[in-house]
């Protein structure tokens, strides 16, 4: 992407009373316009992706009759037609948990990056989901024992993701600890978790180890519309609220001295922001398992194409998020007939992807 | 910013994550249950325990649809009747009085709740063919609701209810087999399903809600029905899945069979037709009834002669070939089951005069007795080592010789033998007689299980001897319509010998 080129308006030549301020804000107004433009394409990517992936299956539903059951669900309008009931019941849970697993996890890994000053951040590196798959594995192998029935998978999830993130918290509060510290520690206990993991993993019966090697790379298969309200509330929640720090995350950008110069108590800001992707992750991952990449290549490609402003940063990278992860479920059903977990497709996708656009970004980005 | 604003905010996301566990826990907790609308229909007796001992309704052959008040095998003006003396007294509420409701709930024919007038003018009209709607028993799993349509395109689930499906199809012209799962791709169906209209809608385990809602669009002049067992094992929670299906849920081997064939036919078209006329699925299902009681009665009238002290214990083994697809060594112990009580073949033993060994000793789970080896071993006492019968599991293989005609794998139940042999070898006396048997041909054909049963448990009976398999199952073949189409032999379909294959030294 070419960059704008602010050199002609350095302060010696800066006419600041006529056209030389005209011409800088119309040039600002331009990039930033280009930068929104990013936006708005790849919300445009993603509505056709939904076009797709509703109208993906072995019950045929025309392209343009999708987004007219989506518009007459919208509206409240139900035809009775086996039409809208496939896609009200059995397609559109599945797209809109696409979307949100895809927006929340790119929020929290585009705020972590910028937290923590590392590309390498995300849920999964940091330990998170792997937490969470241990939780999961646990409850799975535990079964009856741990009396929450059904959704003791799910709360044992949330609540072992939230001990990676207590670790990096408890490390934060250290005023010694850098943030490569703190990714380090999450890898450390990521380790940790894996063996455990793999450990009660080998302990089980066929069919546990089944449900657990399904959680380990993740499926939207679960999703519901009864699951759904607590994911969409956690995702849209954490990410109004990483919205909102973005302005600190800026300000952290230039480092913590300069942060400190700003009077941001940057040591609190890091714990807040942890603790709210800690969250965010943990509510997403809880109910469909390991969905890996996702967090660390959305807001890795939009820092290319739109800077390292998370006011632009973090909701681009939520929108190209779920373009993404809308995407590679669509492979997933599409590629051969039997279905592949939504995990194996983002990490074959992803990677290639990820490794193609670092290697061909010259700009620095961090 | 400031500390406050910091803790405010951790508070709140603190407070959001706590909130959305307990949600998840409450929209989960909330999968039906009772209905405190009192309209007809709306009440869900879920949390009644259908196969509870002391009802023993598994045992009894009825038809279970709600209004068939004296839980016999037809709804008819003796069911009027009966809810007219029951609500003498004033009317029994599920709320008000629960236990003398859990007692004659089959009286609530409208399902509200409450057993009253309106259901004796309820039942009245499923007489005279007024009603839309009805109401059942759905096989662990409360109370289902059933509207009757004039065209009825059959899905069943499994080939236990495929086998209910076949009498049902060919009895009446307004009933087609459209799909069902690849079991009926079996040799055994070929020649009893027309697969000119067939469609397959997966495996067992992975049926596809998209292919049923492509049925229920292409035969949207009637009504699409999946005929399948428990909401458990099988189409898990597909009446939410917006289908536009109905689902059956009936009893095929977890009791008496023919209790859910009745239930599948009059549902389909017993309403307004009590006496089943003929070319009906309804009719079809009475003569069947007759001609199965006539055996069963005969049976339990030779094993109630039996004397206890001369009752044969039986043992049920049941080796599970494969583990999500994976083949397990034979014998391998994690994988030995024995088939318990609740079953049809619990009855079968029963009528025969035998005792079912792991009856005694077994734990319950959702049908009933059927338990690991391992955790039988554990239970085990001297009083146990009587056992004289084990009925050994076959393992098939296709012979390809002729339709449906299937052998078995002679290494896998040598191995299956040597297993129980070493887990049993500490409990069980010696000369006991081991027999291969199928448990494969589940569902109305079990009345084949049954007489091969009687055969080993009465083997000095005249009138237990004089009953000729080739020709019953001939006759089976006649009643489910399929004797004109199929030259489906039994001995190509149900193995078991009448000699001991085996008696462990």
């Amino acid at each position: 992407m070419k960059r704008p080129n602010f050199s002609r308006f350095k302060s010696s030549s800066l006419d600041t009373t006529g056209a030389g301020v005209d011409e800088l804000v119309h040039t600002y107004r331009h990039f930033r316009m280009r930068k929104l433009l990013f936006i708005v394409v790849i919300a445009i990517f993603l509505v056709i992706l939904t076009g797709l992936s509703v109208g993906m299956g072995q019950y045929e539903i025309s392209f343009h009759r999708v987004y007219e059951c989506i518009w007459n669900l919208i509206i409240g309008y139900d035809d009775g037609s086996v039409d809208m009931s496939v896609v009200s019941v059995q397609r559109l849970p599945r797209l809109v948990g696409a979307i949100v697993v895809g927006c929340g996890l790119a929020a929290a890994g585009g705020a972590m990056q910028s937290m923590l000053k590392n590309p390498l951040a995300d849920p999964y590196t940091t330990g998170i989901s792997s937490g969470a798959c241990f939780g999961a594995t646990l409850a799975i192998s535990l079964g009856a024992l741990i009396g929450l029935g059904s959704y003791g998978t799910v709360v044992f999830a949330f609540l072992f993701a939230l001990i990676p993130a207590a670790v990096i918290l408890m490390l934060a509060a250290m005023k010694k600890c850098s943030p490569a510290m703190m990714i380090l520690a999450g890898i450390s206990v990521m380790y940790i978790f894996n063996a455990l993991t793999q450990y009660f993993m080998l302990t089980m019966d066929e069919q546990d180890m089944a449900a657990a090697y399904q959680w380990t790379i993740g499926t939207l298969v679960k999703v519901t519309w009864s699951n759904l309200p607590i994911m969409i509330a956690i995702a849209a929640i954490g990410s109004v609220a990483l919205f909102y720090m973005a302005k600190f995350l800026n300000a952290m950008n230039g480092g913590d001295a300069f942060a400190k110069t700003l009077g941001i108590d940057v040591q609190k800001i890091r714990i807040l922001v942890l603790v709210i992707v800690s969250i965010v992750a943990a509510g997403i991952v809880s109910f469909t398992g390991v969905i890996g990449f996702i967090g660390m290549v959305a807001p890795h490609i939009c820092r290319m194409f739109v800077g390292s402003d998370n006011r632009l940063l973090i909701p681009s990278a939520m929108v190209l998020g779920a373009a993404l992860t809308v995407f590679s479920d669509i492979i997933s059903r599409a590629v051969i007939s039997v279905e592949v977990p939504i995990g194996v497709i983002t990490s074959l996708i992803g990677g290639p992807l990820f490794l193609f656009l670092v290697l061909r970004e010259t700009k620095e980005v961090w | 910013m400031d500390s406050k604003t910091t803790k405010v905010i951790v508070i709140i996301v603190a407070v959001i994550a706590v909130a959305a566990i307990a949600a998840f826990v409450l929209m989960n907790n909330n999968n039906g249950g009772n209905n405190d609308d009192d309209k007809p229909g709306s009440y869900s007796f879920r949390y009644m325990d259908l196969y509870e001992d002391e009802f023993d309704y598994w045992k009894l052959t009825r038809l279970a649809v709600l209004g068939n008040a004296n839980n016999d095998t037809t709804i008819d003006s003796k069911d009027v009747a009966y809810i007219k003396n029951v609500i003498r007294d004033g009317d029994i509420s599920y709320k008000e009085n629960n236990n003398k409701y859990s007692e004659l709930y089959m009286c609530d024919a409208n399902s509200n709740g409450t057993i009253n007038a309106e259901d004796a003018k309820f039942v009245q009209d499923m007489i005279d063919g007024k009603v839309t709607t009805i109401y059942y028993e759905k096989l662990l799993d409360g109370i289902g609701s059933y509207t009757p349509a004039k065209k009825t395109y059959l899905v069943p689930i499994h080939r236990c209810y495929a086998r209910a499906a076949v009498l049902i199809a060919n009895a009446s012209d307004n009933v087609t087999i459209v799909g069902g799962d690849t079991q009926l791709e079996e040799d055994e169906f070929k020649s009893l399903i027309d697969f000119s209209k067939f469609e397959s809608v997966g495996t067992t385990s992975t049926v596809s809600t998209e292919k049923i809602s492509s049925l229920s669009a292409k035969y949207s002049d009637g009504n699409v029905v999946v005929m399948t067992g428990s909401t458990v094992n099988y189409c898990p929670d597909y009446e939410d899945k917006g289908t536009h299906a109905q689902y059956l849920r009936f009893i095929s081997w977890e009791g008496d069979a023919l209790t859910g064939l009745l239930t599948a036919a009059y549902l389909i078209d017993g309403v307004g037709n009590s006496d089943g006329k003929d070319g009906t699925a309804w009719g079809k299902a009475k003569e069947y009834e007759e001609w199965y009681l006539s055996y069963i009665n005969l049976i339990k009238e030779q094993g109630a002669k039996v004397k206890e002290s001369d009752k044969r214990t039986v043992l049920m083994p049941y080796l599970t070939p494969t583990v999500n697809g994976v083949d397990i060594p034979g014998g391998d112990q994690s994988s030995l089951t024995l088939r318990g009580n609740n079953t049809a073949e619990e009855l079968f033993i029963e009528n025969a005069g035998g005792i079912n060994l792991y009856y005694e000793i077994g734990e319950p789970n959702s049908y009933g007795r059927v338990t690991y080896t391992m955790e039988l071993l554990t239970k085990l006492t001297k009083k146990d080592i009587l056992t004289d019968v084990i009925f050994m599991p076959t393992f098939f293989v296709a012979d390809g010789t002729n339709p449906g005609a299937q052998a078995w794998d002679a290494e896998k139940i040598q191995a299956c033998e040597d297993g129980i042999a070493e887990a049993f070898s500490r409990y069980i006396a010696s000369d006991v007689d081991v027999y291969i048997k199928t448990w494969r041909l589940n569902g109305i054909p079990m009345i084949m299980d049954q007489i091969a049963i009687a055969k080993v448990l009465l083997p000095d009976n005249a009138v237990i001897e004089g009953l000729d398999v080739e020709k019953i199952w001939n006759e089976y073949l006649d009643l489910i319509g399929a004797s004109k189409t199929s030259n489906l032999r039994f001995s190509n379909v149900f193995i078991m010998d009448e000699e001991p294959f085996h008696t462990l030294p």
